[in-house]
């Protein structure tokens, strides 16, 4: 990787229907990186891609591919491969016309044509495909062609539109992975759409996590979990849970008027954000006094719902554990919020 | 659960027996007629008819399909009738493609128009259409009063002509074609024609390589039903044709009305049949690539 931006969006806003979709917004993206759009329908995240591949015009803001300025050209002209979410694959070409089309269209050689193709597929994995109509191939495979289509005309940017969202769920990960794997061979900067957020922590360098247009924190995977900027993002990134509390420098009263100790919570009243995996269930006696709901087992561990406070949380715990009754709980860590939500404070 | 294969034989029996008998039945009968048989159900007809072919030996005679075919007149129909149908299908398949291809790319009020305008046919009644297109063709019609008032003395005139047959057999198949080959193209989905861009592909190119590809069978479907109507298209090349050397379908009316002799109208009609039957092949190829297409991307 390096520091020259592979592609950048300044000020780009985009309005359909009298509702602004995408609203003045800038994003980095640099060379080599795989970056997420996250975020829920509507939020604004397939419309900036398109605007990115050239599909739809932004109403302001430029958009620039290596510092080179490509808001005004086509779909055609630009430096950019889109994989669409249903592929797309023309349904009357094989694998190999379909990843030769963009070549031919280049006017490369016959010869070099059939090299190049024969190497992108085999970078996906699809060399035993090459004669397949995209009708007789599984949906993976299909979805692999497309990548190979885009990544054989060697874009500068890569752009993937929720391509995992037609796939069933082994499928859609090991996927994940292989299109994780082909992007740092290539070392094609690329930019996936998706709004799920754990293939968003799962493939990208960084995320963007959008919401109404706008980006609500761009940072690495672990930061946008661990320090959620907005409430918006502690909640759509993960489970989340949130328990309304007064903060004095007594501790934290919570809606019941139960006193909890939580360090670095600002004093005032404040909104606690606490993942499942920070709340420990310990003995009762041993930490806030806390009333199992609820246990679902959910394989390697247990999603078990208690009541603290007047409110409920849901705590994640080995599959091992049977915790039944009176309990209590402690909070490794939270994060903290106004009421109207925004600012966050780790 | 299986229902019984009886149930299925009585719910599709009338239709069936109603084409068996009021179709199959006369057009078995009508060829048999055009081979000499004048007996049974052509018994009538047979006792009416002038310059009638029966069999001197034997139960059939190829003498009528001689006679007809022997017949200058005939023939020169004949070659107008494909000629005709082969330019106005060429030229409505062409028109359509426009309109269909600009109604799918532009949604603006001109493409709504044109479309609109396209489809207007449909709802005119041929012989009000064709009587139009006369007053519009004739040596005192629009298009001759508009030349000579921009100064173009010789304007054509085109009614009673060929050219005029097909350019009204273009009008009245416009509407069938336009909403075929729209439907066709409304069936490509964007996201393909938006993957040809992706690849560097111009309009031409995603054009010859990705729409038309993915719309033959509409396409040939469309051309297919033009072919066939304008082949056995009659008020049309009647009110705007020529007298002679027009396309079949009048020859048909003089010879069977005109001239009292049935068995050479009918022998014109298999001809006609026999023509419609080619065509019909490329429907019938059309529809099994396309199931064969469905097949295997179900």
């Amino acid at each position: 990787m390096t520091d020259a931006p592979g592609l950048s969006l300044r000020g780009i806003t985009k309005t359909l229907g009298g509702r602004k979709i995408v609203d003045n917004l800038d994003l980095d993206v640099n060379a080599g990186e795989l970056i997420c759009l996250l975020g829920p329908s509507g939020c604004g995240k397939s419309t900036t891609l398109r605007m990115i591949g050239g599909f739809m015009n932004p109403d302001a803001g430029t958009i620039a591919v290596r510092d080179r300025d490509v808001t005004a050209l086509s779909p055609e002209r630009r430096p950019t491969g889109m994989v669409f979410q249903n592929y797309a694959l023309w349904p009357h070409m094989t694998v190999f016309q379909n990843v030769a089309f963009g070549l031919q269209v280049r006017g490369l050689s016959k010869a070099e044509i059939r090299e190049k193709v024969e190497t992108a597929v085999e970078l996906v994995g699809l060399s035993h495909h090459l004669r397949s109509r995209p009708g007789q191939i599984s949906g993976g495979e299909q979805q692999r062609a497309a990548l190979a289509r885009s990544i054989v005309l060697e874009p500068d940017v890569l752009l993937l539109d929720e391509p995992l969202s037609n796939l069933d769920a082994k499928l859609r990960v090991r996927v994940r992975d292989e299109i994780r794997e082909i992007q740092r061979r290539s070392g094609i900067t690329t930019v996936f759409v998706t709004h799920d957020q754990e293939e968003a922590l799962a493939i990208a360098d960084r995320i963007a996590v959008m919401n109404a247009g706008r980006i609500e924190q761009y940072d690495a995977p672990d930061p946008v979990y661990r320090q959620p900027a907005t409430r918006f993002v502690a909640n759509f990134v993960g489970t989340m849970n949130f328990l309304d509390a007064q903060v004095t420098s007594a501790g934290c009263a919570l809606r019941d008027g139960t006193v909890i100790q939580v360090p670095g919570v600002r004093q005032g009243t404040r909104v606690l954000a606490i993942r499942p995996e920070d709340v420990r269930l310990v003995e009762h006696g041993q930490g806030i006094p806390a009333r199992v709901v609820r246990d679902v087992p959910l394989g390697h561990y247990r999603d078990v719902t208690v009541s603290v406070g007047g409110q409920e949380l849901h705590a994640f715990t080995p599959s091992t554990a049977r915790p039944a009754g009176e309990v209590a709980v402690v909070f490794e860590r939270a994060v903290d919020f106004a009421p109207d939500g925004e600012t966050a404070h780790v | 659960m299986r229902r019984r294969p009886v149930t299925g034989l009585l719910a599709i029996a009338p239709p069936v027996i109603v084409i068996a008998l009021f179709v199959g039945l006369p057009m078995v009968s009508a060829m048999l007629y055009t081979l000499g048989d004048t007996g049974g159900l052509n018994s009538t007809i047979g006792s009416i008819a002038q310059h009638q072919h029966t069999p001197e030996r034997g139960w059939l005679t190829l003498d009528a399909y001689r006679e007809v075919f022997a017949d200058e007149s005939f023939r020169a129909s004949l070659v107008a009738t494909i000629v005709v149908t082969l330019v106005a299908t060429v030229l409505v398949t062409i028109l359509g493609w426009g309109i269909a291809l600009y109604g799918r790319f532009h949604d603006g009020p001109l493409s709504r128009l044109l479309t609109g305008v396209s489809i207007v046919p449909m709802f005119i009644p041929a012989v009000i259409g064709a009587y139009s297109m006369l007053t519009f063709y004739a040596p005192n019609g629009m298009l001759r009063t508009i030349g000579l008032a921009l100064g173009w003395d010789s304007a054509p005139t085109l009614s009673y002509t060929l050219t005029g047959v097909t350019l009204g057999s273009v009008w009245s198949n416009l509407p069938l074609t336009v909403l075929l080959i729209s439907s066709g193209l409304g069936g490509v989905p964007q996201t393909l024609i938006d993957a040809s861009r992706d690849a560097g592909a111009g309009p031409v190119r995603r054009f010859r390589k990705v729409i038309l590809p993915l719309t033959t069978v509409p396409t040939i479907i469309a051309a297919t039903f033009s072919a066939i109507g304008i082949l056995g298209s009659f008020t049309l090349p009647y009110v705007l044709g020529p007298t002679a050397r027009n396309i079949l379908g009048p020859l048909m009316d003089d010879t069977y009305s005109a001239f009292n002799m049935p068995q050479q109208a009918q022998v014109m009609a298999v001809v006609v049949f026999g023509l419609a039957l080619v065509a019909s092949i490329a429907y019938v190829w059309a529809n099994y690539r396309s199931a064969r297409r469905s097949e295997v991307l179900r």
